[in-house]
């Protein structure tokens, strides 16, 4: 008994949608349940993105240098005189314009190549796989009655090339 | 005998193009990247040249409280520490060109204080002398508004208030006096 087309298509979706729901109810609660963070966490995650002005590579919230201290100072500071996070990085970035501090890339100019290109490369890659699995759907290659006679008569016909085949000939 | 040929996997052409592209895109952005790097660093720009002088808001460690545009003289605003060998090496200089300011009275040197003690900056001017005023780095906030993260490093101010040069490293007394004399004659 066969099922039919209605409830095969939603036997073939189900486990997508089930899938699709699962994403979007943790994404939801991931950013949606979190407390607002408190003034010391706020300021470590800025001090995080903002490298030491005197050293190679090291952030601030992890550097002893007397300038990393002064930074941390200034964001705790700024912080408490309500400042954004973005202000905050702002000012620091521009009090040294001969330095590239924020160790998060901005969103504008070049820089935000590094932002676009993963998702446009995640998207051509998504796309490509599309087109080339499309290719592989064969249309329907169910024997017709033509094709078992021909292997019908093939397989009769096989005892026969038997007796003529290279090794009786020998 | 054309039944045991090994077939060759074609390869389209897209999947060349593609890859030869998404490559070029590679190295362009790597070029990009390493020029950009490389002229930021090489520009020496300072966040307070041609700009009016950020505040000097530390306490006096030696002399007198102390502010930019409080009088008509050019300002040598020099940062330091007694930790700093660069800085002890700089420090006669900085000697003579306050005491030949002083004679004048066309400059007049403030030095700040960088992370460092009260005490061992009292030491340091008591050995080597020198009797300018002398600020703490308001816990690095005044070395963070002047854009500063080495020592030592010093700044010329116009009597206008106006930051006219930036000296990564330590000051030669010659080299900032003739500095000044030819800011004054461009301005006069």
């Amino acid at each position: 008994m066969s099922a039919s087309p209605s409830r095969s298509a939603v036997a073939r979706w189900a486990p997508w949608v089930a899938l699709l729901l699962v994403v979007v109810v943790a994404l939801a609660v991931g950013t949606l349940a979190q407390d607002d963070p408190t003034d010391a966490e706020r300021a470590q995650s800025i001090a995080e993105t903002i490298r030491c002005p005197s050293c190679k590579s090291q952030a601030v919230a992890s550097s002893d240098t007397p300038s990393s201290k002064a930074v941390r100072q200034l964001i705790a500071d700024r912080i408490e005189a309500g400042d954004t996070d973005e202000e905050i990085r702002d000012y620091v970035a521009s009090r040294f314009p001969d330095q590239d501090l924020l160790l998060d890339p901005s969103g504008s100019g070049f820089s935000a190549l590094v932002w676009a290109l993963p998702a446009m490369f995640v998207v051509a890659a998504v796309a490509g796989l599309a087109i080339r699995f499309a290719g592989y759907r064969t249309p329907g290659l169910a024997a017709t009655d033509a094709d078992r006679r021909l292997v019908e008569e093939a397989m009769d016909d096989e005892p026969d090339r038997g007796e003529d085949g290279p090794e009786d000939r020998a | 005998m054309s039944d045991d040929a090994v077939v060759e996997p074609r390869r389209s052409n897209a999947v060349r193009w593609t890859a030869l592209g998404v490559g070029a895109v590679m190295v362009l952005l790597v070029v990009l990247l390493i020029v950009s790097k490389q002229a930021d660093e090489g520009s020496g720009a300072s966040a307070v040249v041609g700009k009016q002088a950020p505040a000097l808001a530390g306490d006096a460690l030696i002399g007198q409280p102390f502010d930019v545009g409080t009088n008509d003289r050019w300002l040598v605003v020099n940062f330091f520490a007694t930790w700093c060998a660069p800085c002890v090496q700089e420090h006669p200089e900085l000697r003579k060109l306050a005491e030949d300011g002083a004679k004048d009275g066309s400059i007049q040197v403030v030095s700040v204080a960088y992370d460092d003690e009260a005490s061992e900056v009292e030491d340091f001017f008591r050995e080597r002398g020198g009797d300018w005023t002398v600020l703490d780095s308001d816990d690095g906030r005044t070395a963070l508004d002047w854009g500063v993260a080495k020592v030592p490093e010093s700044f010329v101010v116009a009597p206008n208030g106006l930051v006219v040069e930036r000296l990564q490293g330590g000051v030669r007394a010659r080299e900032v006096e003739d500095l000044i004399a030819a800011s004054t004659e461009q301005g006069s």
